[in-house]
Protein backbone atom coordinates (compact mmCIF):
# COMPACT_ATOMS: atom_id res chain seq x y z
CA UNK A 1 0.00 0.00 0.00
CA UNK A 2 1.05 3.52 -0.70
CA UNK A 3 1.76 5.16 2.61
CA UNK A 4 0.51 8.51 3.74
CA UNK A 5 3.97 9.60 4.71
CA UNK A 6 5.02 12.92 3.28
CA UNK A 7 8.60 13.17 2.16
CA UNK A 8 10.45 15.85 4.07
CA UNK A 9 13.23 16.23 1.63
CA UNK A 10 13.87 15.70 -2.01
CA UNK A 11 17.47 15.63 -3.02
CA UNK A 12 18.67 14.98 -6.55
CA UNK A 13 22.34 15.28 -7.30
CA UNK A 14 23.49 17.33 -10.27
CA UNK A 15 24.77 15.60 -13.37
CA UNK A 16 26.62 16.99 -16.35
CA UNK A 17 23.31 17.93 -17.93
CA UNK A 18 20.86 18.25 -15.05
CA UNK A 19 20.71 20.52 -12.02
CA UNK A 20 21.04 19.86 -8.35
CA UNK A 21 17.58 19.82 -6.88
CA UNK A 22 16.99 20.11 -3.18
CA UNK A 23 13.51 20.63 -1.83
CA UNK A 24 13.01 20.82 1.90
CA UNK A 25 9.54 20.94 3.38
CA UNK A 26 10.82 21.75 6.86
CA UNK A 27 12.68 24.89 5.83
CA UNK A 28 10.16 25.55 3.05
CA UNK A 29 13.05 26.03 0.70
CA UNK A 30 13.05 24.72 -2.87
CA UNK A 31 16.33 25.00 -4.73
CA UNK A 32 17.23 24.23 -8.33
CA UNK A 33 20.79 24.94 -9.20
CA UNK A 34 23.04 24.31 -12.20
CA UNK A 35 22.42 23.44 -15.83
CA UNK A 36 19.41 21.73 -17.33
CA UNK A 37 19.47 19.96 -20.67
CA UNK A 38 18.96 16.30 -19.85
CA UNK A 39 18.04 13.92 -22.65
CA UNK A 40 15.62 12.09 -20.36
CA UNK A 41 13.99 15.26 -19.18
CA UNK A 42 10.72 13.70 -18.06
CA UNK A 43 12.51 11.09 -15.99
CA UNK A 44 14.59 13.74 -14.31
CA UNK A 45 11.70 15.98 -13.39
CA UNK A 46 8.95 13.44 -12.68
CA UNK A 47 9.92 13.00 -9.00
CA UNK A 48 10.21 16.75 -8.67
CA UNK A 49 6.63 17.28 -9.72
CA UNK A 50 5.19 14.48 -7.64
CA UNK A 51 7.04 15.79 -4.58
CA UNK A 52 5.86 19.30 -5.33
CA UNK A 53 2.23 18.28 -5.63
CA UNK A 54 2.29 16.55 -2.25
CA UNK A 55 4.07 19.48 -0.73
CA UNK A 56 1.73 22.14 -2.09
CA UNK A 57 -1.27 20.15 -0.91
CA UNK A 58 -0.14 20.05 2.67
CA UNK A 59 1.28 23.58 2.65
CA UNK A 60 -0.47 26.06 4.91
CA UNK A 61 0.55 29.65 5.44
CA UNK A 62 4.29 29.20 5.75
CA UNK A 63 6.48 31.41 3.57
CA UNK A 64 8.14 29.44 0.82
CA UNK A 65 11.33 30.49 -0.96
CA UNK A 66 12.17 29.02 -4.34
CA UNK A 67 15.77 29.57 -5.34
CA UNK A 68 16.43 29.23 -9.04
CA UNK A 69 20.08 29.45 -9.97
CA UNK A 70 20.24 28.17 -13.50
CA UNK A 71 23.29 28.73 -15.63
CA UNK A 72 21.81 27.21 -18.73
CA UNK A 73 18.52 25.53 -19.64
CA UNK A 74 17.40 24.24 -23.01
CA UNK A 75 13.97 24.76 -24.51
CA UNK A 76 12.64 21.47 -23.13
CA UNK A 77 13.64 22.58 -19.65
CA UNK A 78 12.04 25.91 -20.30
CA UNK A 79 8.72 24.10 -20.70
CA UNK A 80 9.37 22.19 -17.49
CA UNK A 81 10.09 25.41 -15.58
CA UNK A 82 6.98 26.93 -17.09
CA UNK A 83 4.96 24.03 -15.67
CA UNK A 84 6.75 24.39 -12.37
CA UNK A 85 6.00 28.11 -12.09
CA UNK A 86 2.42 27.54 -13.18
CA UNK A 87 1.91 25.13 -10.30
CA UNK A 88 3.45 27.62 -7.91
CA UNK A 89 1.33 30.43 -9.24
CA UNK A 90 -1.83 28.36 -8.91
CA UNK A 91 -0.97 27.87 -5.26
CA UNK A 92 -0.29 31.58 -4.82
CA UNK A 93 -3.72 32.25 -6.27
CA UNK A 94 -5.13 29.96 -3.59
CA UNK A 95 -3.48 32.10 -0.94
CA UNK A 96 -0.13 30.38 -0.43
CA UNK A 97 2.90 32.53 0.24
CA UNK A 98 5.50 31.59 -2.33
CA UNK A 99 8.18 33.71 -3.93
CA UNK A 100 10.94 32.95 -6.36
CA UNK A 101 14.50 34.15 -6.06
CA UNK A 102 15.92 34.22 -9.55
CA UNK A 103 19.66 34.14 -9.02
CA UNK A 104 21.90 35.17 -11.88
CA UNK A 105 25.56 35.85 -12.35
CA UNK A 106 26.82 39.38 -12.53
CA UNK A 107 27.01 40.47 -16.19
CA UNK A 108 24.77 37.66 -17.34
CA UNK A 109 22.01 39.77 -18.76
CA UNK A 110 20.58 36.82 -20.70
CA UNK A 111 19.83 34.96 -17.46
CA UNK A 112 18.24 38.03 -15.95
CA UNK A 113 16.10 38.39 -19.06
CA UNK A 114 15.00 34.74 -18.91
CA UNK A 115 13.85 35.34 -15.35
CA UNK A 116 12.05 38.53 -16.31
CA UNK A 117 10.29 36.64 -19.09
CA UNK A 118 9.02 34.11 -16.56
CA UNK A 119 7.87 36.92 -14.30
CA UNK A 120 5.91 38.33 -17.21
CA UNK A 121 4.19 34.99 -17.73
CA UNK A 122 3.40 34.47 -14.07
CA UNK A 123 2.43 37.84 -12.76
CA UNK A 124 1.02 36.82 -9.42
CA UNK A 125 4.12 34.84 -8.50
CA UNK A 126 6.68 37.21 -7.03
CA UNK A 127 10.16 37.07 -8.54
CA UNK A 128 13.11 38.64 -6.78
CA UNK A 129 16.09 39.13 -9.03
CA UNK A 130 19.26 38.46 -7.13
CA UNK A 131 22.67 39.08 -8.53
CA UNK A 132 25.21 36.54 -7.49
CA UNK A 133 28.66 37.99 -7.96
CA UNK A 134 30.44 35.26 -6.09
CA UNK A 135 31.96 33.88 -9.24
CA UNK A 136 32.44 36.36 -11.99
CA UNK A 137 31.82 35.64 -15.61
CA UNK A 138 34.98 35.50 -17.57
CA UNK A 139 35.00 38.11 -20.28
CA UNK B 1 35.80 10.04 -45.90
CA UNK B 2 36.98 12.45 -48.56
CA UNK B 3 35.69 10.18 -51.27
CA UNK B 4 32.23 9.96 -49.75
CA UNK B 5 32.00 13.72 -49.46
CA UNK B 6 32.75 14.11 -53.11
CA UNK B 7 30.05 11.66 -54.09
CA UNK B 8 27.40 13.51 -52.16
CA UNK B 9 28.49 16.84 -53.55
CA UNK B 10 28.35 15.53 -57.08
CA UNK B 11 24.98 13.97 -56.48
CA UNK B 12 23.83 17.32 -55.21
CA UNK B 13 25.06 19.11 -58.31
CA UNK B 14 23.74 16.49 -60.66
CA UNK B 15 20.17 16.66 -59.53
CA UNK B 16 20.11 20.44 -59.08
CA UNK B 17 18.16 20.45 -55.84
CA UNK B 18 16.17 23.48 -54.90
CA UNK B 19 17.46 25.24 -51.80
CA UNK B 20 14.66 23.72 -49.79
CA UNK B 21 15.98 20.29 -50.61
CA UNK B 22 19.42 21.02 -49.33
CA UNK B 23 18.26 20.13 -45.86
CA UNK B 24 17.51 16.65 -47.03
CA UNK B 25 20.88 16.28 -48.63
CA UNK B 26 22.32 17.06 -45.24
CA UNK B 27 19.92 14.68 -43.59
CA UNK B 28 20.92 11.90 -45.94
CA UNK B 29 24.50 12.64 -45.17
CA UNK B 30 23.97 12.08 -41.47
CA UNK B 31 24.38 8.38 -41.81
CA UNK B 32 28.02 9.01 -42.55
CA UNK B 33 28.46 10.14 -39.00
CA UNK B 34 29.71 13.10 -37.14
CA UNK B 35 33.09 13.40 -38.81
CA UNK B 36 31.29 13.87 -42.01
CA UNK B 37 29.19 16.58 -40.47
CA UNK B 38 32.24 18.31 -39.12
CA UNK B 39 33.75 18.29 -42.58
CA UNK B 40 30.60 19.55 -44.09
CA UNK B 41 29.78 22.24 -41.65
CA UNK B 42 31.47 24.79 -43.82
CA UNK B 43 29.52 23.88 -46.87
CA UNK B 44 27.54 26.81 -48.10
CA UNK B 45 23.91 26.16 -48.73
CA UNK B 46 24.05 27.66 -52.15
CA UNK B 47 26.51 25.06 -53.34
CA UNK B 48 24.01 23.40 -55.60
CA UNK B 49 23.34 26.39 -57.78
CA UNK B 50 26.41 26.00 -59.94
CA UNK B 51 27.48 29.43 -61.20
CA UNK B 52 24.16 31.09 -60.60
CA UNK B 53 23.93 31.32 -56.88
CA UNK B 54 20.81 32.24 -55.02
CA UNK B 55 22.58 34.34 -52.44
CA UNK B 56 26.17 34.95 -53.37
CA UNK B 57 26.87 36.59 -50.02
CA UNK B 58 25.87 34.02 -47.47
CA UNK B 59 26.95 31.25 -45.18
CA UNK B 60 25.20 28.39 -43.54
CA UNK B 61 26.30 26.61 -40.40
CA UNK B 62 24.29 23.54 -39.55
CA UNK B 63 25.66 21.16 -36.95
CA UNK B 64 23.21 18.70 -35.40
CA UNK B 65 24.39 17.42 -32.07
CA UNK B 66 23.22 13.90 -32.64
CA UNK B 67 22.27 11.81 -35.62
CA UNK B 68 18.80 13.22 -35.59
CA UNK B 69 18.87 16.94 -35.21
CA UNK B 70 16.15 19.28 -34.03
CA UNK B 71 17.19 22.28 -36.10
CA UNK B 72 15.78 22.76 -39.56
CA UNK B 73 16.71 25.16 -42.27
CA UNK B 74 14.26 25.93 -45.02
CA UNK B 75 14.42 28.22 -48.03
CA UNK B 76 12.24 28.66 -51.03
CA UNK B 77 12.44 31.14 -53.88
CA UNK B 78 9.58 32.78 -55.72
CA UNK B 79 9.06 35.46 -58.29
CA UNK B 80 8.32 38.08 -55.68
CA UNK B 81 11.12 37.17 -53.32
CA UNK B 82 12.30 34.35 -51.11
CA UNK B 83 11.34 32.81 -47.80
CA UNK B 84 13.95 31.60 -45.38
CA UNK B 85 13.28 29.86 -42.08
CA UNK B 86 15.11 28.39 -39.12
CA UNK B 87 13.21 26.11 -36.79
CA UNK B 88 14.37 24.61 -33.51
CA UNK B 89 12.25 21.66 -32.40
CA UNK B 90 12.26 20.33 -28.86
CA UNK B 91 12.17 16.67 -28.11
CA UNK B 92 14.85 14.10 -28.62
CA UNK B 93 15.15 10.80 -30.39
CA UNK B 94 12.02 9.61 -32.13
CA UNK B 95 9.67 12.38 -30.91
CA UNK B 96 12.27 14.95 -31.93
CA UNK B 97 12.67 13.41 -35.36
CA UNK B 98 8.93 13.29 -35.75
CA UNK B 99 8.69 16.97 -34.90
CA UNK B 100 11.30 18.01 -37.44
CA UNK B 101 9.58 16.01 -40.17
CA UNK B 102 6.25 17.48 -39.26
CA UNK B 103 7.63 21.01 -39.12
CA UNK B 104 9.36 20.66 -42.42
CA UNK B 105 6.38 19.28 -44.28
CA UNK B 106 4.02 21.79 -42.70
CA UNK B 107 6.30 24.63 -43.72
CA UNK B 108 6.54 23.34 -47.25
CA UNK B 109 2.80 23.01 -47.46
CA UNK B 110 2.23 26.55 -46.21
CA UNK B 111 4.93 28.27 -48.22
CA UNK B 112 5.05 26.29 -51.40
CA UNK B 113 1.61 24.77 -51.81
CA UNK B 114 -0.51 27.47 -50.26
CA UNK B 115 1.76 30.24 -51.51
CA UNK B 116 1.82 32.05 -48.18
CA UNK B 117 4.87 34.31 -48.04
CA UNK B 118 3.94 36.48 -45.08
CA UNK B 119 6.16 35.49 -42.12
CA UNK B 120 3.59 36.28 -39.41
CA UNK B 121 0.93 34.34 -41.29
CA UNK B 122 3.29 31.44 -41.90
CA UNK B 123 3.93 31.17 -38.17
CA UNK B 124 0.26 31.26 -37.34
CA UNK B 125 -0.48 28.52 -39.85
CA UNK B 126 2.50 26.50 -38.65
CA UNK B 127 1.25 26.80 -35.10
CA UNK B 128 -2.15 25.52 -36.15
CA UNK B 129 -0.88 22.58 -38.17
CA UNK B 130 1.68 21.44 -35.64
CA UNK B 131 -0.55 21.82 -32.66
CA UNK B 132 -3.58 20.12 -34.13
CA UNK B 133 -1.48 17.30 -35.53
CA UNK B 134 0.54 16.43 -32.49
CA UNK B 135 -2.11 16.96 -29.89
CA UNK B 136 -4.92 15.07 -31.55
CA UNK B 137 -4.39 12.50 -28.92
CA UNK B 138 -4.72 14.27 -25.62
CA UNK B 139 -3.18 11.26 -23.88
CA UNK B 140 0.23 12.34 -25.13
CA UNK B 141 2.59 12.55 -22.22
CA UNK B 142 5.25 14.84 -23.53
CA UNK B 143 4.58 18.32 -24.73
CA UNK B 144 6.77 19.20 -27.67
CA UNK B 145 6.88 22.19 -29.90
CA UNK B 146 9.26 24.51 -31.62
CA UNK B 147 10.77 27.94 -31.85
CA UNK B 148 10.88 29.40 -35.33
CA UNK B 149 12.13 32.38 -37.28
CA UNK B 150 10.83 33.21 -40.73
CA UNK B 151 11.87 35.94 -43.09
CA UNK B 152 10.71 37.02 -46.49
CA UNK B 153 13.02 39.07 -48.66
CA UNK B 154 11.11 40.86 -51.36
CA UNK B 155 12.49 41.78 -54.72
CA UNK B 156 12.07 41.11 -58.38
CA UNK B 157 13.97 37.90 -58.56
CA UNK B 158 13.87 36.16 -61.86
CA UNK B 159 13.44 32.45 -61.54
CA UNK B 160 14.06 30.24 -64.53
CA UNK B 161 14.00 26.53 -63.99
CA UNK B 162 15.13 26.87 -60.45
CA UNK B 163 18.26 28.96 -60.15
CA UNK B 164 17.92 32.67 -59.64
CA UNK B 165 19.84 35.11 -61.68
CA UNK B 166 22.65 36.65 -59.74
CA UNK B 167 21.98 39.74 -57.68
CA UNK B 168 24.47 41.72 -59.71
CA UNK B 169 22.37 42.00 -62.87
CA UNK B 170 21.73 45.56 -63.98
CA UNK B 171 18.02 44.94 -64.02
CA UNK B 172 18.20 43.92 -60.42
CA UNK B 173 19.75 47.18 -59.34
CA UNK B 174 16.56 49.13 -59.92
CA UNK B 175 14.62 46.60 -57.93
CA UNK B 176 17.09 46.93 -55.06
CA UNK B 177 15.44 50.16 -54.00
CA UNK B 178 12.21 48.47 -53.16
CA UNK B 179 13.70 45.49 -51.50
CA UNK B 180 12.89 44.83 -47.89
CA UNK B 181 13.06 42.02 -45.41
CA UNK B 182 10.03 41.05 -43.35
CA UNK B 183 10.77 39.04 -40.26
CA UNK B 184 8.55 37.31 -37.72
CA UNK B 185 9.48 34.80 -35.10
CA UNK B 186 8.41 32.57 -32.30
CA UNK B 187 11.07 33.03 -29.64
CA UNK B 188 13.97 33.30 -32.02
CA UNK B 189 15.78 36.58 -32.65
CA UNK B 190 17.18 38.04 -35.82
CA UNK B 191 20.35 40.09 -35.76
CA UNK B 192 21.34 42.50 -38.46
CA UNK B 193 24.42 44.63 -38.79
CA UNK B 194 24.53 47.87 -40.68
CA UNK B 195 27.27 50.53 -40.63
CA UNK B 196 28.93 48.82 -37.70
CA UNK B 197 25.76 48.78 -35.59
CA UNK B 198 24.23 45.53 -34.48
CA UNK B 199 20.46 45.37 -34.05
CA UNK B 200 18.47 42.58 -32.47
CA UNK B 201 14.86 41.95 -33.39
CA UNK B 202 13.60 39.72 -30.64
CA UNK B 203 10.42 38.40 -32.14
CA UNK B 204 7.38 37.25 -30.22
CA UNK B 205 7.52 35.30 -26.98
CA UNK B 206 5.15 32.67 -28.21
CA UNK B 207 6.29 29.17 -29.06
CA UNK B 208 4.64 26.95 -31.60
CA UNK B 209 2.81 23.68 -31.25
CA UNK B 210 2.88 23.21 -27.48
CA UNK B 211 -0.30 22.31 -25.69
CA UNK B 212 -0.32 25.79 -24.21
CA UNK B 213 0.32 27.53 -27.54
CA UNK B 214 -2.40 30.00 -28.43
CA UNK B 215 -3.87 29.28 -31.86
CA UNK B 216 -5.28 32.78 -32.14
CA UNK B 217 -1.98 34.44 -31.47
CA UNK B 218 -1.02 36.92 -34.19
CA UNK B 219 2.71 37.10 -34.69
CA UNK B 220 4.38 40.42 -35.40
CA UNK B 221 6.01 41.27 -38.70
CA UNK B 222 9.09 43.46 -38.49
CA UNK B 223 10.11 45.20 -41.70
CA UNK B 224 13.61 46.40 -42.48
CA UNK B 225 14.40 48.22 -45.70
CA UNK B 226 17.36 46.63 -47.36
CA UNK B 227 20.43 48.70 -47.97
CA UNK B 228 23.76 47.81 -49.44
CA UNK B 229 26.17 46.48 -46.89
CA UNK B 230 23.57 45.09 -44.50
CA UNK B 231 24.15 41.65 -43.04
CA UNK B 232 21.44 39.47 -41.56
CA UNK B 233 21.74 36.50 -39.22
CA UNK B 234 19.17 33.90 -38.28
CA UNK B 235 20.08 31.25 -35.75
CA UNK B 236 18.89 28.69 -33.26
CA UNK B 237 19.94 29.09 -29.63
CA UNK B 238 22.68 26.46 -29.87
CA UNK B 239 25.50 28.90 -30.52
CA UNK B 240 24.78 31.42 -27.77
CA UNK B 241 23.88 28.67 -25.28
CA UNK B 242 27.17 26.82 -25.65
CA UNK B 243 28.76 26.32 -22.27
CA UNK B 244 32.46 26.96 -21.94
CA UNK B 245 34.98 29.61 -21.03
CA UNK B 246 36.76 29.44 -17.70
CA UNK B 247 33.67 28.91 -15.56
CA UNK B 248 31.49 26.82 -17.81
CA UNK B 249 29.05 29.62 -18.49
CA UNK B 250 26.96 30.27 -21.56
CA UNK B 251 28.64 32.02 -24.43
CA UNK B 252 25.72 34.43 -24.26
CA UNK B 253 23.84 36.71 -26.57
CA UNK B 254 26.09 39.71 -26.04
CA UNK B 255 29.23 37.85 -26.98
CA UNK B 256 27.51 36.27 -29.97
CA UNK B 257 26.20 39.61 -31.18
CA UNK B 258 29.61 41.20 -30.78
CA UNK B 259 31.17 38.40 -32.80
CA UNK B 260 28.70 38.96 -35.62
CA UNK B 261 29.15 42.71 -35.46
CA UNK B 262 32.92 42.54 -35.45
CA UNK B 263 33.07 40.35 -38.54
CA UNK B 264 30.08 41.61 -40.49
CA UNK B 265 32.18 43.49 -43.03
CA UNK B 266 34.21 40.44 -43.95
CA UNK B 267 33.31 38.05 -46.77
CA UNK B 268 30.68 35.62 -45.54
CA UNK B 269 32.90 32.63 -45.99
CA UNK B 270 35.41 34.24 -43.66
CA UNK B 271 32.70 35.18 -41.16
CA UNK B 272 31.61 31.58 -41.02
CA UNK B 273 35.14 30.40 -40.40
CA UNK B 274 35.64 32.93 -37.60
CA UNK B 275 32.33 32.04 -35.95
CA UNK B 276 33.19 28.37 -35.91
CA UNK B 277 36.65 29.11 -34.56
CA UNK B 278 35.20 31.27 -31.81
CA UNK B 279 32.67 28.61 -30.86
CA UNK B 280 35.30 25.92 -30.70
CA UNK B 281 37.65 28.09 -28.67
CA UNK B 282 34.92 29.01 -26.20
CA UNK B 283 33.68 25.45 -25.87
CA UNK B 284 37.12 24.06 -25.05
CA UNK B 285 36.61 20.70 -23.37
CA UNK B 286 32.88 21.13 -22.81
CA UNK B 287 30.44 19.05 -24.80
CA UNK B 288 28.08 20.53 -27.32
CA UNK B 289 24.66 20.65 -25.65
CA UNK B 290 22.54 21.45 -28.66
CA UNK B 291 22.28 21.68 -32.40
CA UNK B 292 23.94 24.76 -33.80
CA UNK B 293 22.49 26.58 -36.78
CA UNK B 294 23.53 30.01 -37.99
CA UNK B 295 22.64 31.51 -41.34
CA UNK B 296 24.18 34.72 -42.51
CA UNK B 297 23.38 36.64 -45.65
CA UNK B 298 23.98 40.10 -46.96
CA UNK B 299 23.17 42.47 -49.77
Amino acid sequence: MFTEKIMDKLKIEATKSSPEISFDSEDNLLEIKGVSYPANIEEVYAPVFSWLENYLEQLEDQEVAVNMEIIYFNSGSSMIFTDFFRKLENSVNKGKKISVNWIYEEDDEDSLEFGEDFQEDFKSLRFNFVQNDFRKLDL
Amino acid sequence: MKKTMKTVLLAGRGCKPRPADVNWIYKDSLEFGEDFQEDFKSLRFNFAWNDKTALPDSFFIWMPKEIVGGDIFFADFFEDGFVMAVIDCTGHGVPGAFMTMLAYSALRRIVRDEGCHDPAQILKKLNFIVKTMIHQNSERVSDDGMDAAICFVSGQWSVDNGPLSAVHDNEQRTADNERQITFASAKMPLIYVHNGQGEVIKGDRQSIGYQTADLDFDFTNHVVKLERGMSFYMFSDGFEDQLGGENGRRLGMRRFKNLLKKNAELPFEKQQELLLQALKAYRGEYERQDDVTVIGFGF
